[in-house]
């Protein structure tokens, strides 16, 4: 079945390109690397995780 | 307590420490894996303040939970799982009575889609600045469903196995193929328009 697909992928122009840019698609996707985090968002999160951190210490 | 760089990342490492009480090694696990946390909350919440909302809760829930965690699956699955988790409480919560169903009858597809059959120019990536492809893919993924925007999400870009994905959002197998094919289809679609080749034979490569 799939040698069946492959051989008409190669044969069919349409299926051809549309497999071809779906590839293309994903990697794309795939070697963009995530976006800093902006740095307000950045500080409330470590001020959160902190604030955890010392409960936990302080109940230990 | 600030992050230090660390020379090489050793999750399972850093991991036992952190379960030992380590806070460092938490925070160098947490530090490694924000970004992709905070991304990935962006796109299925598709708000900035939900996102940092999902941001906080999925460490800090990780950070209580840590016991819990077995080490069955890789630290990072985990912690995806529970972003997954409350970036999809934060979409229910926002459509009110409306209840965000995963799990809804898949489109077969029975319309006629119209395709947009052309190849791309070469390396669309050297094109653009990292910004500017950046606001492109970051448009198409919004164009997607939720449902199928967090499947892309979990599989293509966080890259789950299909069975962690499914279980991730609670559906089948099957299900997870399908929309994964179907949003990897409608952004190549979008992506299409943006890349194509111009000015020539559409069929020049074959």
């Amino acid at each position: 079945m799939k040698c069946h697909l492959e051989k008409h992928v190669n044969e069919c122009p349409n299926c051809f390109v549309i497999v071809d840019t779906t590839k293309k698609t994903m990697q794309v996707y795939k070697g963009l690397e995530p976006q800093t985090i902006p740095e307000d968002v950045k500080a409330r999160l470590w001020k959160a995780l902190e604030k955890k951190m010392a409960a936990r210490k302080s109940q230990a | 307590m600030t992050p230090t760089s660390s020379a090489a990342f050793d999750e399972s490492d850093l991991v036992e420490k952190a379960r030992a009480g380590d806070a460092q090694a938490f925070t160098e696990l947490v530090n490694h894996y924000e970004r992709k946390i905070y991304r990935l909350a962006k796109h299925i919440t598709q708000n900035d303040e939900d996102a940092e909302d999902v941001l906080q809760e999925a460490f800090l829930k990780a950070y209580e939970h840590l016991d819990g965690f077995k080490g069955d699956s890789k630290f990072y699955t985990w912690i995806v799982r529970i972003a997954v988790n409350e970036a999809l409480m934060k979409l229910r919560k926002r459509k009110g009575d409306r209840t965000v169903s995963l799990d809804e009858p898949v489109d077969t597809g029975e319309e006629t889609v119209q395709r947009e059959i052309a190849v791309w120019e070469d390396n669309p990536e050297q094109r653009y600045s990292r910004e500017e492809m950046q606001e492109i893919l970051d448009t198409a993924v919004q164009t997607l469903k939720p449902d199928f925007r967090t499947v892309f999400m979990l599989r293509d870009i966080e890259e789950l196995s299909t069975e962690e994905t499914a279980e991730t959002l609670g559906i089948s197998i099957p299900a997870v193929k399908s929309r994964l094919l179907r949003a990897r289809l409608a952004l190549r679609e979008k992506l299409t328009r943006q890349f194509r080749r111009k000015g020539e034979d559409v069929f020049a490569h074959l």
